[in-house]
């Protein structure tokens, strides 16, 4: 089974003296997995983040990303690869606030040309009636709830089939309920299309749902 | 993307982006409007007398010559004989002449003594000629014709008889009321001192001084048979205008003129007269400008303010778009985008207003500043104008653009609440 990402002896400082944010050895996730990252804060969970998404660069070491080690790749190679093949969820404020329902959602194809190879309109309106948005499709997103919203940013993440979806606590904000909803959500949309799945949270109730789990502060050696 | 995006942004902060517009269009509407009206009350000056070549008269002052012959101001402190108007008319190089004759005055306007030259060939901004704008031009001894602002002042109907007072002051004691004159035409408005003129034939100057060879009138009786047309004898002028068949020849004939051995005369160039003054007294148009300019600043500096402000709260914005595949450069040109279409539309807002304004006081303008105005399409300088603005304008994005690039750089994918 190909490697959806591969970091090998990683390691990454925000400037020249300071002190390592990341220092790992080795961290492997097949293609297809759904991955629990444990991250409690201050063990550079952030950072992390920012390198599988091609934002910050290693400062030596491996980082392979869906084949390709974004390590000797330019930014905007680097931007290319994370908006035409990962889906990012943030924790709460996914949503650019001017825009509507569908317009965010539809919003990484505009981005990225090739994020979608068919009419990515039609896809957002399957994905819109699959997460039950289709009352809100073209509402401003400031109307929803934080349980709605949180689905708009999964469909968004979602739009063009990426390759893989990182989720960064995406949860935190929501009760339990919405949270169940979401988890049960997610659940099912990857057992239809079987992406790369990493979910960060602080969280370990959601390990759960998972097949395997990470522990950051196990693997992550910072000083 | 970027289109949509900033479109969308835009109308988000519909407010604040309204403010932003309507402060760059009302610095463009003051900073061309003021251009215009610059230009125009320029233009207006420079043109007040055009086509002719040369002005002669009295050896004395070159201003001084400009504005008694041209604007009626002031007064020559010496005539200049027939017999060397004559001779300089005969040269072969001499196309036309229209000899002017000063000293009186109707209630504080100028009367004006010249020949039906001055109907045919005065111009005036360009190619204009003065027009009749009721009855004809002076033909008798006693006949007058009245400058447009002076039949409107007195409300003065063609027919009308009226008395000319001896010498320049408005309260003249000195009146010439045995020789009443008779309107016999009003001329059109020209936006040019010759609204304020009170033109008579050369032999009607004449012949109302007849009697007043001591300085004052005599009281005696004077022949019927004098007044006369064919029987008046013009002896002297106060200037005269000259044009000549070829340019090319306005040095050499100015030089021989000054160098005229009958007389003391000297000749000036007025196009040339115009612009010296206007140059003098035009250290106004150059704060006008000035002040402009900072307008201008203003309106820019509008921009810069009110998208630095929402930078902040646009963080997390732009963190969404980085994560969604934009770059940083993605993140600059957005904001330089915004900026720029602000600035653009503000110029077009300025713009529009500023012929609306244009046309509401155009009619005011002219009447009482003699700045004429014509509504014409954006000349090459005004787009120039516009261009710099624009450019300026987009660049006052650039500082707020610069701190999105950075934050982005620094943010990330991290959502800073």
């Amino acid at each position: 089974m190909p490697t959806a990402i591969n970091l090998e002896k990683c390691k990454f400082s925000y400037s020249k003296n300071s002190k390592l944010v990341i220092n790992i050895d080795q961290l492997q996730i097949d293609s297809g997995e759904k991955v629990f990252l444990y991250g409690p804060s201050g063990h550079g969970k952030s950072t992390l983040l920012n390198l599988t998404a091609g934002v910050l660069k290693a400062d030596s070491g491996m980082v392979q990303v869906l084949g390709q080690d974004l390590t000797k790749m330019s930014q905007s190679k680097r931007d290319h690869l994370r908006g035409e093949k990962i889906g990012y969820i943030f924790q709460i404020f996914n949503l650019i606030p001017y825009l509507t329902v569908k317009e965010n959602i539809v919003l990484p194809c505009m981005i990225n040309k090739k994020r979608s190879d068919h009419d990515f309109h039609q896809q957002a309106e399957e994905l819109i009636d699959s997460l039950g948005l289709r009352e809100h499709i073209n509402k401003p997103v400031t109307d929803l709830s934080i349980g709605q919203q949180q689905r708009v940013a999964a469909a968004r993440a979602l739009i063009g089939n990426p390759q893989m979806i990182i989720a960064d606590e995406p949860t935190s904000a929501l009760d339990e309920k919405n949270t169940r909803e979401f988890m049960e959500l997610l659940m099912r949309v990857w057992q239809q299309k079987k992406f790369t799945l990493i979910f960060v949270s602080h969280d370990e109730r959601l390990k759960s749902y998972f097949e395997r789990s990470i522990s950051l502060p196990e693997i992550n050696h910072h000083d | 993307m970027i289109n949509f995006l900033t479109y969308k942004s835009i109308r988000n902060r519909k407010f604040t982006s309204f403010l932003c517009v309507l402060s760059i269009a009302l610095s463009v509407t003051l900073f061309l409007g003021i251009e215009r009206i610059r230009n125009g009350a320029r233009d207006g000056f420079t043109n007040t007398i055009s086509k002719t070549d040369l002005i002669v008269g009295a050896k004395g002052g070159s201003l001084q010559l400009l504005l008694y012959t041209v604007f009626h101001i002031g007064g020559a402190v010496n005539n200049i004989k027939m017999t060397t108007y004559e001779d300089i008319k005969q040269n072969p190089q001499v196309e036309w002449t229209i000899p002017i004759s000063l000293g009186d005055a109707y209630r504080g306007f100028r009367v004006v003594a010249t020949d039906e030259n001055f109907y045919a060939h005065y111009r005036f901004r360009g190619d204009q000629q003065v027009k009749m704008q009721e009855g004809a031009v002076p033909v008798d001894t006693f006949d007058v014709v009245l400058g447009s602002e002076v039949a409107k002042k007195y409300k003065h109907k063609v027919g009308d008889p009226i008395v000319l007072s001896h010498g320049l002051s408005a309260e003249s004691i000195l009146s010439h009321d045995n020789t009443p004159f008779k309107i016999v035409g009003i001329l059109s408005p020209t936006q040019t001192p010759i609204d304020t003129g009170v033109y008579i034939t050369l032999q009607g100057m004449e012949a109302m001084h007849f009697g007043w060879e001591t300085g004052v009138p005599s009281g005696e009786a004077i022949n019927p048979e004098r007044f006369k047309k064919e029987n008046i004898q013009i002896t002297q002028l106060t200037s005269f205008m000259v044009k000549l068949k070829s340019r090319i020849a306005v040095l050499r004939m100015r030089r021989n003129i000054d160098q005229y051995e009958a007389e003391p005369i000297m000749a000036i160039i007025p196009a040339l007269s115009l612009q010296e003054m206007w140059e003098t007294i035009g250290y106004v148009e150059q704060i006008l400008f000035l002040v402009s300019l900072c307008v201008l600043l203003v309106g820019v500096m509008s921009i810069l303010i009110s998208l630095y402000t929402s930078i902040n709260e646009r963080r997390r914005e732009m963190a969404i778009l980085r994560s969604l595949g934009a770059s940083s450069k993605h993140v600059f040109f957005l904001l330089i985008y915004e900026s720029s279409f602000l600035v653009f539309m503000g110029c077009a807002l300025g713009v529009a207003s500023m012929y609306g304004l244009l046309y509401l006081v155009r009619p005011w303008l002219e009447a009482n500043f003699s700045v004429y105005l014509p509504i014409e399409t954006l000349s090459k300088t005004e787009w120039i104008y516009l261009g710099i603005i624009f450019v300026v304008g987009t660049l006052a994005g650039l500082i707020p653009a610069i701190k999105a690039y950075l934050n982005s750089l620094q943010d990330g994918l991290t959502i800073k609440l």
